[in-house]
């Protein structure tokens, strides 16, 4: 494809807001930012932050209430079919006709862009043999497993060869396995220079998978970086979470009293999960020393988890809350 | 062009696979056609008692009467004041026998020449006669009912003086084929099945838009007219099957068409379906915007559907169990339609007779309406799923 306008710019969203008008809910809070091509772009947040709404503007099915957004140059507004002719979308949930089969799916939402069909044909082979589908070829889209259907949504975004893939959760709720086939799948499309925006729910997604990550929160992005540059700069290091069997205002307590000690200088309680998160640099060398304190403290430890330096604790760090499914 | 094909081919293909469709789509129709042909298959129409007959009356008597209340004029006048008859004069025999044909009405009297003189008793000539022509398919029951009238009313006026003068009345037929109860009935029952299929056609658009499918299809390149094109093709010819299947068992208990000629009936019949299928859809689509939910749709529907089905005569001929109804009900397009499937295939008219060509107007004119009107309902019902 050739590409038009400013060329490396594939996603330009400036000062967008949405509103909705019933409840008068402010979904997207003047947002702007920029996703370059051949990236793999990841929207992080929790449900309700605002990224299915980006999405749905940025795949023109949705109109904002201001700001503007372009893709490859061409306005999401004002140049409508210009904008769908480069772009595929793969929604959360599983959007296609289960009374169809595999082939016959792809060939369909194939044909509504302008693409030969014996060009498409070939295509839709491609791709159903490149996820491992060829089985399931003709056998109908109800029949399939979670996983195979997760599979077929995904390529029907791909089906019209699209240079701006949006993937909304794509991998939600599928096994390890399948996760695994996926992640390498959108890797190689990078690969082949396609752009990729993700949304997703999984921190390791999106650092395995991201050049870049945008935590967006309440309608607002509250941090745009690498994941290695977000981790570096919000993370805080490595994570020690602890319950104890005394009660938590007497945990609390006593590690106001020892707030001095270094390894008490960065403790959060989470309140939801009654959880104490210390918060160092090295934790699994650290580990044994932070121990000897506690039994020092007189306090018991019911459980303790480690959580190594993460774009969870990114997201925690940044909202004060964990990011649920 | 090629999507909005694309688009009808998907719809068949998932309605053709989908069980729940096909039972409330094809099933269902063919069990109300079984029951009425099994409970109205070969029974003749006797509809006599609330049925308004329509006469017709040729005066070819160039004679005037000295007495006014002894005149054919005056005749007609008594019996078009009687409950249960529409007295109508026509200007010749040939166009008389022509509307007789069309089902215009139901019978004619043809008053010979010298009749007036002849009441009046200023004439010496034979006894006279009048004829009274009737359709062969009209049963023994409105001959007589027809005939009794007629003549009790002449004899009434006329001889005060009884047996003072003699008028004999002869009845002639003409040909014309017998009309079952069935028969009559059928363009309301094929009305049941086609708007049954509404159901399927908003269920299909309401679990579309829920699943999303149309906010995944407004982001690809097709328009939102090729969308509602396709769903109007494929319903089109989801209506000709049911219209076929309709027929087909229809005939089997009884029903036989009587029609102007083949090719202009099943022409005739592929208009009306055709407007009816952008009705169809149209209320389809305006109906889905509003149900939002296949639940809600697959139900709320009838709400709609039953009284149309009523008020169209598809239970129960009208012109039998309601003719009072008849002329408050003609705008609705369901009844047009059975008012046009009655005219191709009860009353014998081509398709570009006069009458069918202003229903069919004000078919398009509904359709088109209601079309405009789910055009502009469509784009915030796509948008607003998922």
């Amino acid at each position: 494809m050739v590409l038009q306008n400013n060329g490396t710019i594939a996603l330009e969203i400036n000062h967008l807001k949405k509103i909705y008008p019933d409840g008068n809910v402010h979904a997207v809070e003047d947002i702007s930012f920029s996703v370059k091509e051949g990236e793999i772009f990841s929207f992080l947040g929790p449900n309700g932050a605002g990224k299915s709404t980006t999405i749905s503007i940025a795949s023109t099915t949705l109109k904002p209430t201001a700001g503007t957004v372009k893709v490859f140059g061409y306005d999401v507004i004002s140049e409508t079919n210009k904008v769908r002719k480069h772009i595929g979308i793969c929604p959360q949930d599983l959007v296609f006709y289960n009374n169809l089969t595999v082939y016959e799916n792809l060939i369909f939402f194939g044909k509504m862009y302008k693409r030969p069909l014996k060009e498409l044909k070939k295509y839709a082979d491609f791709l159903i043999s490149h996820v491992g589908l060829d089985e399931k070829r003709n056998s109908l889209a109800k029949k399939l497993s979670g996983g195979m259907k997760r599979r077929l949504n995904l390529l029907i975004a791909l089906v019209n060869d699209p240079d701006l893939i949006f993937l909304d959760e794509p991998t939600a709720g599928l096994d390890p396995q399948t996760r695994r086939l996926i992640w390498e799948f959108l890797l190689n499309l990078k690969k082949k220079g396609k752009t990729v925006f993700l949304t997703t729910h999984y921190m390791d997604e999106a650092d395995y998978l991201s050049d870049r990550v945008a935590i967006i929160d309440h309608g607002k992005i509250i941090a745009l970086d690498s994941p290695f540059d977000l981790k570096r700069e919000y993370s805080g290091g490595d994570v020690i979470e602890f319950k104890f069997h005394e009660a938590d205002t007497t945990v609390q307590k006593k590690f106001q009293e020892n707030s001095q000690q270094s390894h008490f200088k960065n403790v959060s309680y989470i309140d939801e999960d009654n959880l104490f998160r210390i918060a160092i640099h090295n934790g699994l060398l650290t580990i044994p020393d932070l121990l000897k304190d506690i039994q020092e403290m007189n306090l018991h430890i019911s459980d303790m988890n480690v959580k190594a330096n993460s774009l969870e604790n990114v997201f925690i760090n940044l909202t004060g809350r964990r990011l649920r499914d | 062009m090629v999507k909005l094909w694309d688009v009808a081919v998907k719809n068949l293909k998932t309605f053709s696979r989908d069980r729940k469709g096909l039972l409330f789509t094809i099933l269902i129709p063919i069990l109300f056609y079984s029951i009425m042909g099994i409970v109205f298959g070969g029974m003749e129409n006797n509809n006599n008692e609330s049925y308004t007959y329509s006469v017709g009356y040729v005066d070819l008597d160039t004679t005037s009467a000295e007495n006014p209340y002894l005149s054919t004029s005056y005749i007609c006048n008594t019996i078009d004041e009687m409950e249960n008859f529409i007295m109508k004069e026509i200007e010749s025999n040939s166009s008389a026998l022509e509307q007789l044909k069309n089902k215009e009405i139901d019978a004619y009297i043809i008053f010979p020449q010298g009749f007036e003189l002849y009441i009046n008793r200023t004439t010496t000539t034979l006894e006279k006669t009048i004829e009274i022509i009737y359709q062969d398919s009209t049963s023994e029951i409105s001959r007589t009912i027809i005939s009794s009238t007629i003549m009790g009313v002449i004899n009434g006026i006329v001889n005060y003086d009884p047996n003072a003068v003699k008028i004999e009345h002869v009845e002639q037929t003409i040909s014309g084929e017998q009309i079952s109860q069935l028969t009559l009935g059928t363009p309301g029952y094929l009305m049941y099945g086609i708007l049954s299929s509404i159901t399927g056609a908003v269920i299909l658009l309401t679990s579309e838009r829920k699943d999303g499918l149309l906010k995944r299809l407004e982001s690809s390149q097709i328009t939102p007219g090729d969308i509602i094109m396709g769903h109007m093709i494929s319903n089109t010819i989801i209506i000709m099957l049911q219209f076929v299947i309709g027929v087909g068992t229809l005939s089997l208990f009884g029903f036989r068409p009587i029609f102007h000629d083949i090719a202009s009936m099943l022409f005739g019949i592929l208009i009306t379906v055709i407007l009816l299928a952008l009705f169809q859809n149209a209320l389809a689509f305006v109906s889905s915007t509003i149900l939002k939910t296949p639940e809600a749709a697959g139900g709320g529907i009838w709400l709609l559907l039953i009284p149309m089905m009523m008020f169209s005569g598809a239970f129960f001929p009208l012109e039998l169990v309601a003719p009072g109804l008849i002329p408050y009900v003609g705008w609705i397009p369901t009844r047009i339609v059975v008012l046009i499937f009655q005219d191709l295939m009860i009353n014998g008219l081509a398709f570009w007779h006069p009458s069918i060509l202003l229903k069919f107007l004000w078919l398009s004119l509904e359709g088109l309406a209601l079309f405009l009107l789910a055009v502009i309902m469509y784009r915030k019902f796509a948008q607003s799923s998922g």
